[in-house]
């Protein structure tokens, strides 16, 4: 069954039933942001723990939700800052420059450590891994996820206009990366 | 021919973007949402027991370390004093100097008369 923003807020409103309402909210998006994180970090493990945080920093502040965005954008929002969050505490971490995280990432994609995907896919998902952060966010968000830009304005606080370029800037970074193959 | 395409380029398709390659342990999900109740709800009260606790043994650390920076700065001062009673009062060489066997003969034969 399907939950409006409304029905959930409803739901986590009243004493009786907050954590039924939240269990439903973990149902809708557990997937969803699953799938944001796990694109940008890549390992299995760290988009568990990431997840596990996300949902319970949406427990801690769901009584502080004054619901001016939709549940959709402010519990993506969460997700993304915890993705890029994460590949900061690494990047802090190792004290190496950016791209060798990525480059880390690159090397994990292997079925060790949870990547069954066929040499296209391989490809493809190193290529992604070498656009720049927000580009890559942007992609993903775009291309995978199939996001509207105007959620997408609302989640990473992006003009809608800008988020266009980087998007068909990464496509044709990704293209160009695609073909020297 | 539309296969290679789509192989050379992945924009031309969108098949099976949602894992593409990646792979999820099985039941996670089911798993997960159990997981995130306990961690969030059933934890609840324990951690606010913790952060009251948390609060009180702070607070009685705090206490115990005013107490002894208190009791050690009295300790030194004492100490110092102590040294300098022993210094001025009771040092060996100035006993010395100051008391011979005569003084010590004296003071033995007016301890008896006082008996």
């Amino acid at each position: 069954m399907k939950y409006t923003d409304e029905e959930i807020l409803k739901l986590i409103g009243s004493t009786d039933r907050k954590e039924y309402g939240f269990n439903v909210l973990v149902h809708m998006y557990q997937k969803r942001l699953y799938w944001v994180i796990r694109r940008m970090v890549i390992t299995h493990e760290d988009t568990d723990d990431a997840l596990q945080n996300v949902f319970l920093k949406v427990w801690k502040s769901i009584d502080s939700f004054k619901a001016e965005s939709q549940i959709y954008t402010w519990v993506h929002r969460i997700a993304v800052n915890e993705a890029l969050g994460l590949l900061r505490k690494k990047r802090k971490r190792f004290f190496i420059p950016m791209v060798d995280v990525e480059e880390v990432l690159a090397s994990r994609l292997t079925v060790e450590d949870g990547f069954e995907g066929d040499e296209i896919q391989v490809k493809l998902q190193k290529a992604v891994l070498m656009l720049p952060e927000k580009q890559r966010l942007v992609f993903n968000l775009k291309y995978f996820e199939e996001m509207k830009y105007s959620d997408m304005s609302d989640v990473l606080s992006i003009s809608e206009g800008g988020l266009k370029a980087q998007y068909h800037h990464a496509v044709k970074k990704i293209k160009e990366i695609l073909e020297m193959d | 021919m539309k296969t290679s395409n789509r192989h050379k380029d992945p924009f031309l398709t969108k098949i099976q973007k949602e894992e593409l390659g990646f792979v999820v342990p099985k039941n996670y999900f089911e798993e997960f949402s159990v997981k995130i109740n306990e961690k969030a709800i059933n934890n609840q009260p324990k951690s606010a027991f913790g952060l009251w606790v948390g609060s009180a043994v702070t607070a009685c650390s705090l206490l115990l370390l005013l107490l002894f920076l208190d009791g050690f700065n009295r300790t030194e001062m004492n100490y110092q004093g102590l040294v300098k009673v022993e210094w001025n009062d009771y040092s060996e060489e100035m006993l010395l100097e100051l008391v011979d066997e005569e003084d010590v003969i004296d003071y033995l034969v007016y301890e008896e008369l006082e008996y």
